[in-house]
């Protein structure tokens, strides 16, 4: 199992605060937009990713599995 | 004193929270302790208003826009029947339909966009103080930190964000704080208060017609809002009514924000503090919206039923979520959670700006003016006291501050 963190930019506002909490998998775009940099997260990126979820006050990440490629 | 103390609420059974009982706005802690302790998922049947009032419940609830709705708007009190209901703030609706409308809304008030506007609340805290403290400095005596600071300074900004004249600003003001004023004890919204609510509007569309007939050709939020319902992307009512709650929320809640944590300073002996250190002020604006936001609380509209803490959550109920006891929970923030505390070190999100599909969009303007003007306050005052007899506070269903804050004995740093 793989997972990708997806970000719904219709609910993103730039709030930053994913990109404050989970660094190594999201980045401040040039205009200020989270990018998530990783496309397949490994098991050790879970935590992290799961804390940028539920910090999202617009609630605009999400984690999606997927299979293994 | 005693009569005070007759006057007191009686915190027991027959307890029933109002938010409109004038009491409760000058000390809601240990109301909001009661309720947390006592009666988390309260129930006033007077009102059909259930009460929530600890930190995980209101954080659920503003998470779950389909148990509780938004859409009544977010006072209890629906302002506009009748005549002026068609005044539907954009934002009175839920997912999905309220991200698209605020998404085309939201972009003036970005972190980045935000941060640009520095230098123009820089200069609008330059002028406000620098009148207010030259008469002070005249010896002509103290001032009013809110009629003289707050409110014209946050009311001269979003009055420049949106494109409204300055000369209008006055007016405007006035007609803010009449619409939300309410009787002790009463939900009625009277007839000044509508009257003035329906002369904002008035004065808004009138204002939206001018600028239309101009050609819009400007960078203000109104031009730009103008052509957003001229593309067909937002019907003229919602960019209206969007125009309206920005004056509120732009006036309004900054202003009552500066006045609380003026208020704070003083009270917890910090002003000198703040005036050596202003390196502390960021840290002590993030307690002044823990412990005494202005937006004390917010109304939702139950669509589902539910159960809290054994109590049936009917549908059609009004739901008060009591993000100032939230952001007070011993349970979230321990044992010390009442006080202001320099340095706090929190281990969860505040709710003061709400959380979920109705997070407050201005709320980077709104730290960025409240940051700026405490730090030109402080670094221009050593220390001050406050007039309490001649404090007078707002009355409102959702707003916690002052009208008038008087301050005296201003000691002003050479």
């Amino acid at each position: 199992m793989a997972y990708r963190l997806v970000i719904d930019q219709m609910k993103c506002e730039n709030n930053g605060r994913c990109v404050e909490l989970a660094s190594e998998l999201i980045e401040s775009g040039v205009d200020g937009s989270p990018v998530v940099l990783r496309t397949l997260l490994g098991a050790e990126h879970e935590t992290v990713a799961r804390s940028a979820v539920k910090a999202c006050p617009m609630g605009a990440l999400r984690i999606e599995t997927t299979a293994d490629p | 004193m005693q009569q005070e103390a007759a006057d007191a609420i009686r915190l027991d059974e027959s307890f029933r929270f109002n938010p409109f009982d004038y009491r409760f706005h000058e000390e809601p802690r240990s109301v909001y302790r009661f309720l947390r302790d006592h009666s988390p998922a309260h129930y006033n049947e007077a009102l059909n208003l259930y009460v929530l009032s600890r930190y995980a419940d209101v954080s659920s609830a503003l998470r779950n826009d389909g148990m509780y709705s938004f859409c009544h708007s977010d006072t209890y009190e629906i302002l506009h029947p009748g005549k002026f209901a068609d005044l539907v703030g954009f934002f009175c609706q839920d997912a999905p339909a309220h991200n698209g409308r605020r998404q085309l809304a939201g972009r003036p008030f970005t972190p980045r966009k935000s941060s640009a506007l520095a230098p123009m609340v820089k200069y609008s805290g330059e002028h406000f103080l620098g009148l207010a403290l030259g008469r002070v400095r005249r010896s002509q005596g103290g001032f009013d930190f809110m009629s003289d600071i707050a409110g014209p300074l946050s009311m001269a900004i979003i009055a420049k964000l949106i494109g409204l004249p300055e000369h209008e600003c006055d007016r405007i003001r006035s007609w803010i704080e009449l619409t939300v004023s309410r009787d002790n004890g009463s939900a009625v919204v009277q007839p000044e208060a509508l009257q003035a609510s329906e002369q904002l509007l008035r004065y808004l569309y009138e204002f939206w017609g001018e600028r239309s007939r101009d050609g819009a050709g400007g960078d203000c939020i109104a031009d730009r809002i103008i052509h957003v319902v001229e593309n067909g992307d937002l019907s003229k009512q919602h960019g209206i009514s969007f125009l309206w709650a920005l004056c509120f929320a732009g006036q309004e809640a900054t202003a009552k924000l500066l006045g609380n944590a003026i208020y704070q300073a003083c009270t917890n002996r910090l002003d000198y503090i703040l005036h050596r250190s202003p390196n502390l002020v960021g840290e002590f604006l993030s307690e002044v919206m823990r412990v005494d936001s202005p937006a004390q609380i917010v109304y939702r509209t139950v669509v589902e039923e539910g159960e809290l803490h054994g109590v049936r959550l009917r549908k059609g109920a009004r739901a008060a979520l009591l993000l100032g006891s939230a952001n007070i929970d011993e349970r979230a923030f321990g044992a010390d959670a009442a006080d202001l505390k320099l340095g706090r070190v929190l281990a969860v999100d505040l709710l003061t700006f709400g959380w979920g599909s109705h997070y407050c969009l201005g709320r980077h303007l709104g730290e960025l003016e409240a940051n700026l003007c405490l730090q030109q306050f402080f670094e221009q005052v050593r220390g001050y006291q406050i007039d309490i007899s001649r404090c007078t506070r707002v009355h409102t269903s959702t707003v916690h501050g002052f009208s008038s804050l008087p301050l005296m004995d201003i000691d002003l740093a050479e």
